[in-house]
């Protein structure tokens, strides 16, 4: 009862129509070290550059999942490294009350769990906002992973969350680093390719990702947003 | 007005209604009509988005009276992504006037079926229209270009008919002073999703409501209105909004000055604080006798 009362007065005080994006991030091992920094480096970028746009800071709804051992939500509302329930009614925060993560890797691969937590998360997230009346955007699910997933089961998952894309219920991103497998990745969506990152371009990936949102979250009925180009990734040669 | 001066024009398959289509060109389209019976107001409005990025007001509406005495309202809204919604709002409503002016002289439809029909038939010319106009335009112009939503009042003694395609909205009063929202906005899931009359599939989108009531006052809107007007998400007419704007349509004497303050409304600070995009009102009420 008083989470709802608490969601109420969070539509009231902002009822600008919302567009969620939950940023599936790998912590495993394998980010150790220079990568996972980048990343880092990059989520403070994007909050940077989420901000600098009063309306799409309001409109923007920020969840951050990691996959490093376990599957966890962010508290991103807080100071973001604290660890709270996946759950859509605490999971998500406004551009403007978003406070980048500093991340650390350790840890296995789940993405199957979470690209499946992912789904839920937004599914969720949804029905909060019908049950306030607050319009919403197409949800993004945005896939950063520098290995494959070591659980078992993932691939009933890609194919939910192609499904999911597939009635027009999600858009998902997914962004190879360094190792990454591609041909692991493209599972996961029929609509469009794993990108590959140049480098350690994060900052650059956050940029677009921000610019990307802004555009989506002032598109006006009837308009599909276009994207900018996508400079911070790798021209795909191998097949 | 007498009603011998109506009359109607048909050129070349097209219909042309004059000389009471009330219909007036951009940036503010409105008219006033009085008559004995029914007080109509209607005013149109530039967003202060579009008023800030130079965009003319998209919105337009029309209203007449047939020999009949019922009463047509039609207001569509231009979308803000297309480079000539204006064109095609404003087309939209006289050509869906001219529809059904034609066709409810020639018929009266009691059964709800039968309304159907009249409203399918009023969103196909006006759609057609859009076609053509397009045709006509270039070959730089596509219908897309034209995209506006469309919704229509038929307002029949003992009867309101009105078709939607779109997001704008209609809220009827009967005679104990309740209101009833005639019309809900149709959306899609997402916010950027819209029913435009360009769409191929467009007037099997059309939703005809015909609803048996003593209409003392109804009011037909564009969203832009519909965060102070309707509860969200139940779309409930908010009483606080309409009763005053029922209450002010029925109450003035003077045409102009009702048509200033509305006006006047649709500009203050207050309403602008709330929507930054065009928004229109018909307002038609009954004085009480």
């Amino acid at each position: 009862m008083a989470q709802t009362q608490l969601e109420q007065a969070e539509f009231a005080d902002n009822p600008e129509p919302r567009c969620a994006v939950v940023l599936l991030l790998d912590t495993s091992g394998s980010m150790h070290g220079k990568p996972i920094a980048e990343l880092n480096d990059g989520l403070k970028e994007f909050d940077q550059a989420m901000r600098s746009d009063p309306l799409a800071s309001l409109r923007v709804e920020v969840a951050v999942i990691t996959f490093g051992g376990t599957v966890r939500a962010l508290n991103v509302a807080t100071d973001g490294n604290r660890e709270i329930s996946v759950d859509a009614e605490q999971a998500f925060v406004t551009a403007d009350s978003f406070h980048p993560p500093t991340l650390s890797a350790s840890g296995e691969t789940p993405m199957g769990e979470a690209a499946r937590r992912a789904l839920a998360l937004l599914r969720d997230r949804k029905e909060v906002y019908k049950r306030n009346g607050v319009d919403y955007f197409r949800p993004w699910i945005f896939l950063i992973t520098d290995g494959n997933p070591t659980d078992s089961g993932w691939e009933a998952v890609a194919d939910q969350v192609k499904t999911e894309e597939g009635r027009k219920g999600a858009l998902f991103y997914a962004v190879g680093v360094e190792n990454a497998d591609m041909k692991t990745l493209a599972r996961f969506s029929d609509q469009r390719a794993p990108l590959k990152l140049k480098g350690l371009a994060f900052r650059e990936l956050f940029r677009w990702l921000s610019k990307s949102l802004t555009a989506v979250a002032q598109s006006r009925p009837g308009e599909q947003a276009p994207l900018p180009p996508v400079g911070w990734a790798q021209v795909d040669t191998s097949h | 007005m007498e009603i011998s001066d109506w009359r109607l024009e048909v050129i070349e398959g097209s219909f042309t209604f004059s000389p009471f289509l009330l219909l007036t060109s951009s940036p503010l389209r409105l008219k006033f009509v009085d008559n004995s019976s029914l007080r109509v107001i209607g005013a149109s409005v530039q967003g202060t988005s579009h008023l800030s990025g130079g965009v003319p007001c998209q919105d337009a509406h029309g209203v007449c009276q047939l020999p009949g005495g019922e009463w047509l309202i039609a207001v569509a809204d231009g979308a803000g992504s297309a480079s000539r919604s204006a064109e095609g709002s404003a087309i939209a409503v006289e050509q869906a006037l001219s529809a059904l002016a034609i066709t409810l002289q020639a018929t009266h439809p009691t059964e709800e079926a039968a309304w159907r029909v009249v409203m399918s038939l009023c969103f196909g010319v006006a759609r057609d229209a859009l076609v053509k106009h397009t045709e006509q335009a270039g070959e730089a112009a596509t219908l897309r270009d034209f995209a506006t939503t469309l919704i229509c009042a038929v307002l029949a003694p003992g009867t309101l008919c009105v078709g939607q395609l779109g997001d704008g909205f209609a809220v009827a009063q009967n005679a104990t002073g309740q209101l009833v929202t005639a019309a809900r906005p149709q959306r899609g899931e997402y916010a950027n999703e819209a029913y435009f009359l360009t769409m191929a599939q467009a007037v099997d989108l059309v939703e005809t409501q015909v609803i048996s009531m003593d209409v003392s006052a109804l009011a037909v809107s564009t969203d832009g209105l519909l965060r102070l007007a309707l509860k969200l998400p139940s779309y409930e007419p908010h009483a606080p909004f309409f009763k005053p704007l029922f209450d002010f349509v029925v109450s003035g004497e003077d045409a102009a000055a009702a048509q200033a303050q509305l006006t006047d409304f649709l500009a203050s600070p207050r309403v602008c604080a709330r929507t930054d995009d065009d928004k229109t009102l018909v307002l038609v009420g009954r004085p009480a006798s």
